[in-house]
C-alpha cells in the first residue's frame, strides 16, 4: 500500500513539472514582460533596474523560468500590474470561499448523482430509467450559465426565495451562526448549479457500472444463495458498482473548478473564479497564472487521493 | 467508409439497433435540423445578423423590442434581429465546433497510435503530457488561452482542439494496447507486414466506432466549451452573433428580469443542439456496444 | 428408494428479437437421496437450462411454461419468489458454477461471503456463524481455516476458490448440490481432488448431486445416474454402469465413442459429424436425424417417444417396439 502510494508520487513528478511549464509558457505568450510583476513594489526606480537585472529578464527563457520557479516554491506569486497588490494575498482571500462552493457542489454531485444511477440500473428500461436518463442528458447539455440565469429566474425573481448573488446579506451584518445561515442560504442555488452537470455525470457512471456489476457471476452466486434482493443489491452490486465511481472523484475536481469560474460569476461569488475572470478583463496575466499553477496542483492532488482511495476501497489493488 | 459498413455484419447489426433506438433519431433530426439552419441562414431570415433597426422616431435604435410580426424574438440591446442572429449563431457554433473536433480527433488519434502502438519510452512520455493537459480544468486553460492569443474565432477552435485531443488520444492507446494483444496482429507480423500497414489494415477498423462515439461527446462538449468562452467574453467577439455572447446581456438585471426574449432563445437553442448531439452519441454507444 | 429431486416434463421458453424460443422441453427426471446424478450433454443441449430452471436463476427473457419441480414434497413452481428465496434457495438447494474466479465476489472477504448464507436462512450468532464457516473450510479441505476466511478471492488459488464455493454451498446442508461444470476451468489434477471431495462430502453432509456436464470421464468418476441431453430434450436416461456399458441411443453410442480413454488414445477418435442445431435451426423430427448414422424416413418427420429398454430411457425410433415387433 505504502509502495504503491510512493509509486504513485513519483510518476505525478513528471507532471507536476509539465504544470509549471505549460503555466509558464503560457504566461510567456502574454503580452508584456512574464517576470516584471515579481518586482517588489515598495523599492525605487533605479532598485527596480538592479532588480530585473538581479531577476534575470533579459536571459534566455530557460533562465527565466528556473527562476520564477524558484520564486513560485518560495511562495511569491508575484505581484499585480495596478495597484501592486501581493496576488498570494489576492488568492488567500479568495480561496476559502471557492472550496466552500466546490465541496458541496462536490457534495451534492455524489450523494444526489449514485442514488439517481442505482435507481436507473436496478429498474433499467423501465419508465423511471428513461425519465432519469433523459433528466441525465439535459443535466449534462445544458449551458451552465444559461442554467444560471433560469435558476435566478425563477428563485430569486419570480419566487423570491434566494439571493440572487453574493455570498453574505451585506446589510445585514450577520455574525456566528446566523452568518453560517446566511452563508448557506446564498450558497444554495450556486451549489445546485455548479453540481448539476456533475450530477448527471456521476449518475450515468454510476447506472452504468450498476447494470454491468448485475450482470456480473457473483451476482448470480448471490441470488443462488437465496439473498434477499436488498443484500445482492447493495452488498453484493452497489459496493462493485462504486468503486470506479471513485476515479470520478478525481475527474469531479477539474471540472467543478472550471464551473466555478462561470458560476461565480454569475452569482458574483467572492472566490478565485470571479476573480480570474476579473483578471482576464484587466489583463492581470500574474493571477490566472497562480489560479492555474493552484488549480492544476489542486486537481494533481485530487486525482492522486482518488487513486489511493481506489486502492483502499478494492482489496485486488490493496494487497 | 461506406464499404465498410456494409461488408462488416458487426455494422450491419449496429445499424439496426440504431434504428430502433428511438431517441437517437430524435438526436439526429435535431443535429440535421440545425446544420441546416447554419446552412442557410441567409435564405431563413430577411434580415443580416449585425443589422441595426431604427425604431419609430426614424433617429434612435429600436433597442429591446419585444417580439413582434416583424422580430419574432424581439431585438437586442443594440437593436438587432434576435432570431437572425440565433440563425447565424448556429453557423458560428457549429463550424467552431466541428472544426475544433477535427483538430483534437487528428491529432488525439495520430497520438494515440503512436504511444500505443510504439509503446516503451515514447509511450510513457506522451501519456505525461496528457496527464499534464488533462489537470489544468479545461475552461481555466481555454481562457488562459483564447485570452493571450486575443479572441477570435480560429483561436477559439484551436484552444478547444487543444484541451479536447487527450480523450481521445486515451481512447485510441487503449484500443491500440488492447488490440495489440489480439492473435492476428501477431500473426501479421510474423508475416513481416512493416507497421504502417498494419496499423492502417488492423489497428483503424478496430478504432474507428469507439472515436466516432467520442466524436460526437467531443461535439457536445465543444459546443458548450464555445457558448462558455463566449459568454466569459473571450470567446466569439462582438458583432459576431454567438449563442454565447447573446447571453452576456442577460447578466444584467433589467434584461433578466424583463426581457426574456433577449437570453431564452440563445440559450434554449445551446441546450436543444447538445442534447440532440448527446442523443446521437448515446444511440452510437449503444449501437456499437459489442456486450449487448 | 427416496426422491428427493423431481422434475417433471420441464419446459423452458426464451423470448429474443427474433421470437420465442423453446430451450428445454418435457426434461423429466428423479434425483435419489445421496445420489449424484449427472445431466450429460454438448453446449447448447440444455443442462444449464434445466440446473439455472431449477434454481429459478433463469435471465429475464426465459421463463418455465410448463411442467413441476418437486424438492422434497414441495412444488417450487407454485411457491411465491419471497417463499423461494427465504426457504429454499442457499438453504435447501445450493449451487455451484463453472468459474470459481467470476464467481465469487472479488470485494467480499470469504468468510463473509459464506457466513451472509446462515445469516440469511438461520437465527444464528456472529461467533457461531464464523465457527461454522471454519468447520466447513477445513471439511473441503482447506488448510488453517482460521487465516483464509479473513482473505479475498483473489488471494486463493483456482482449485481453492472452487472449495470456498463448495464450502458455500454445503453450508446450510441442503437437500441437493446443483454443481454446473464446477471442475472445468480447473486443471486436470486439480479436478480429480474436487470430484473425490463431492463425492466424500456428499456422505458427510447427506447431500444429493446434480451434476452437469459435458465431459463423460467426469460422469464416469462421479455419477450414478446419468441423463444425456440433446437440443433441448433428454435422449436417453439410465443408471452410469447401464448407460456406459450398453449406450442405446446413437447420439450417447457417438458420444461414447468420440470418448478419449487413457489406454487407447492412438488414432483418431471417432468424432459425430456436424453441431448440436442452434435453438432456432432445430430439425423436424428427430433433432438428431441430421447427424444420425442410423437415420431413416420416419426420424425427419416424426418425433420420437421415449421407449423403455431394459434399465434405460431412450428417445428413438429405433427401439419403438411396435416396430421391434414388425421387424421379429
Amino acid at each position: 500500500m505504502a509502495r504503491y502510494i510512493l509509486k504513485r508520487l513519483i510518476q505525478s513528478i513528471p507532471v507536476v513539472f509539465g504544470i509549471t511549464v505549460l503555466s509558464f509558457a503560457i504566461m510567456k505568450f502574454a503580452p508584456g514582460d512574464p517576470l516584471a510583476n515579481f518586482i517588489d513594489p515598495t523599492i525605487s526606480m533605479e532598485d527596480i533596474e538592479a532588480s530585473r537585472a538581479a531577476l534575470g529578464l533579459n536571459d534566455p527563457w530557460y533562465v527565466q523560468y528556473a527562476g520564477w520557479l524558484s520564486e513560485v516554491a518560495r511562495g511569491n506569486l508575484g505581484y499585480t500590474y495596478a495597484g501592486n497588490h501581493s496576488i498570494r494575498a489576492l488568492i488567500a482571500q479568495r480561496f476559502p470561499n471557492t472550496i466552500i462552493l466546490t465541496l458541496s457542489a462536490f457534495v451534492l454531485s455524489f450523494a444526489v448523482g449514485v442514488p439517481i444511477g442505482v435507481m436507473g440500473a436496478i429498474r433499467k428500461n423501465t419508465r423511471t430509467d428513461y425519465g432519469l436518463t433523459v433528466f441525465s442528458l439535459v443535466g449534462v447539455s445544458i449551458p451552465s450559465f444559461f442554467f444560471g440565469l433560469l435558476v435566478i429566474y425563477l428563485f430569486s425573481i419570480l419566487l423570491g426565495v434566494f439571493p440572487s448573488g453574493g455570498m453574505v446579506n451585506m446589510r445585514a451584518r450577520y455574525t456566528g451562526f446566523a452568518r453560517t445561515l446566511d452563508i448557506a442560504h446564498h450558497l444554495i442555488l450556486p451549489a445546485i448549479v455548479l453540481s448539476l452537470s456533475n450530477i448527471a455525470t456521476v449518475s450515468r457512471f454510476t447506472r452504468s457500472n450498476m447494470v454491468d456489476v448485475l450482470k456480473e457471476d457473483y451476482i448470480r452466486t448471490a441470488r443462488a444463495k437465496g439473498l434477499r434482493r436488498k443484500a445482492i443489491i447493495y452488498k453484493h452490486a452497489f459496493r462493485n458498482a462504486l468503486i470506479p465511481v471513485i476515479t470520478i472523484f478525481g475527474l469531479s475536481i477539474p471540472f467543478l473548478f472550471s464551473g466555478a469560474y462561470i458560476t461565480e460569476s454569475i452569482f458574483n461569488w467572492p472566490g478565485m473564479g470571479s476573480l480570474g475572470i476579473q483578471a482576464i478583463q484587466d489583463r492581470e496575466y500574474g493571477i490566472v497564472m497562480a489560479l492555474n499553477l493552484i488549480t492544476a496542483s489542486l486537481v494533481l492532488l485530487g486525482n492522486l487521493t482518488a487513486d489511493v482511495l481506489y486502492a483502499v476501497a478494492d482489496p485486488r489493488i490493496r494487497h | 467508409m461506406m464499404q465498410l459498413f456494409q461488408r462488416n455484419s458487426f455494422y450491419d447489426l449496429a445499424q439496426r439497433r440504431f434504428v430502433r433506438n428511438r431517441l437517437a433519431i430524435i438526436g439526429a433530426v435535431i443535429t440535421a435540423v440545425f446544420v441546416f439552419i447554419a446552412i442557410f441562414a441567409p435564405i431563413l431570415t430577411p434580415y443580416g445578423p449585425s443589422e441595426f433597426f431604427f425604431a419609430e422616431d426614424g433617429v434612435t435604435y429600436n433597442r429591446y423590442a419585444p417580439p413582434s410580426s416583424d422580430h419574432w424574438l424581439g431585438t437586442d440591446s443594440l437593436g438587432r434581429d434576435v432570431l437572425t442572429r440565433v440563425f447565424y449563431g448556429a453557423r458560428v457554433t457549429i463550424v467552431v465546433a466541428f472544426s475544433a473536433v477535427l483538430i483534437s480527433t487528428i491529432v488525439g488519434t495520430i497520438v494515440g497510435l503512436v504511444a500505443g502502438f510504439f509503446g516503451g519510452i515514447i509511450d510513457s512520455i506522451l501519456m505525461r503530457i496528457v496527464d499534464v493537459v488533462i489537470s489544468f480544468p479545461v475552461l481555466f486553460l481555454l481562457i488562459s488561452i483564447s485570452t493571450i492569443l486575443e479572441p477570435s474565432l480560429w483561436i477559439v477552435v484551436f484552444a478547444i482542439g487543444f484541451v479536447r485531443w487527450t480523450n481521445t488520444a486515451r481512447l485510441v492507446r487503449g484500443e491500440v494496447l488492447r488490440i495489440k494483444q489480439l492473435d492476428f496482429i501477431s500473426a501479421a507480423r510474423g508475416c513481416g507486414s512493416p507497421s504502417p500497414k498494419i496499423i492502417i489494415r488492423h489497428i483503424i477498423p478496430n478504432v474507428l466506432a469507439p472515436v466516432m462515439v467520442q466524436i460526437t461527446i467531443g461535439t457536445a462538449q465543444a459546443v458548450l466549451m464555445e457558448a462558455s468562452l463566449s459568454f466569459l467574453g473571450v470567446g466569439i467577439q462582438q458583432p459576431t452573433p454567438s449563442w454565447g455572447n447573446m447571453l452576456i446581456d442577460a447578466q444584467r438585471s433589467l434584461v433578466l428580469r424583463e426581457m426574456p426574449w433577449i437570453w431564452i432563445p440563445p440559450g434554449t437553442v445551446t441546450l436543444l443542439l447538445v442534447l440532440g448531439i448527446y442523443f446521437l452519441g448515446d444511440g452510437l454507444r449503444d449501437a456499437f456496444d459489442p456486450k449487448q | 428408494m427416496k426422491d428427493v429431486l423431481r422434475v417433471e416434463n420441464l419446459t423452458v421458453e426464451f423470448k429474443t428479437e427474433e421470437g420465442t424460443f423453446t430451450a428445454i422441453e418435457g426434461v423429466s427426471f428423479r434425483l435419489g437421496e445421496q445420489r449424484t446424478l449427472a445431466i450429460v450433454g454438448e453446449s447448447g443441449s440444455g443442462k444449464s437450462v434445466t440446473s439455472l430452471a431449477i434454481m429459478q436463476l433463469l435471465a429475464e427473457n426465459g421463463r418455465v411454461t410448463a411442467g413441476d419441480i418437486v424438492l422434497d414434497g414441495e412444488h417450487l413452481l407454485q411457491l411465491p419468489p419471497e417463499q423461494i428465496q427465504h426457504r429454499i434457495l442457499g438453504q435447501q438447494i445450493s449451487m455451484i458454477f463453472q468459474e470459481p474466479m467470476t464467481a465469487l465476489n472479488p470485494i467480499l472477504t470469504v468468510g463473509d461471503q459464506i457466513t451472509e448464507v446462515l445469516f440469511e436462512h438461520q437465527d444464528i450468532s456472529k461467533r457461531d456463524a464464523r465457527a461454522r464457516a471454519i468447520d466447513v473450510l477445513r471439511e473441503v479441505g482447506i488448510p488453517s481455516p482460521e487465516k483464509r476466511i479473513k482473505q479475498y478471492p483473489h488471494e486463493l488459488s483456482g482449485g481453492m476458490r472452487q472449495r470456498v464455493m463448495i464450502a458455500m454451498g454445503l453450508v446450510a446442508q441442503p437437500k441437493v448440490m446443483i454443481a454446473d461444470e464446477p471442475t472445468t476451468a480447473l486443471d486436470v489434477t486439480i479436478e480429480a481432488q474436487i470430484l473425490d471431495l463431492l463425492d466424500t462430502l456428499k456422505r458427510e453432509f447427506k447431500t444429493s448431486i446434480l451434476f452437469v456436464t459435458h465431459d463423460l470421464n467426469v460422469v464416469a468418476d462421479i455419477a450414478d445416474d446419468v441423463i444425456v441431453m440433446y437440443a433441448g430434450e433428454i435422449v436417453e436416461r439410465g443408471s452410469v454402469l447401464d448407460v456406459f456399458e450398453k449406450p442405446k441411443h446413437p447420439y450417447t453410442r457417438g458420444l461414447l465413442e468420440a470418448m478419449p480413454t487413457l489406454s487407447g488414445t492412438t488414432g483418431d477418435l471417432p468424432t459425430i459429424p456436424g453441431v448440436v442445431p442452434s435453438i432456432a435451426t432445430r430439425p423436424a423430427g428427430c433433432r438428431f436425424h441430421n447427424r444420425c448414422a442410423f437415420v431413416h424416413d420416419r426420424c425427419r418427420s416424426e418425433s420420437p417417444a421415449v421407449h423403455r429398454v431394459d434399465e434405460q430411457d431412450v428417445r428413438c425410433h429405433l427401439f419403438d417396439p411396435a416396430i421391434t415387433r414388425e421387424s421379429e
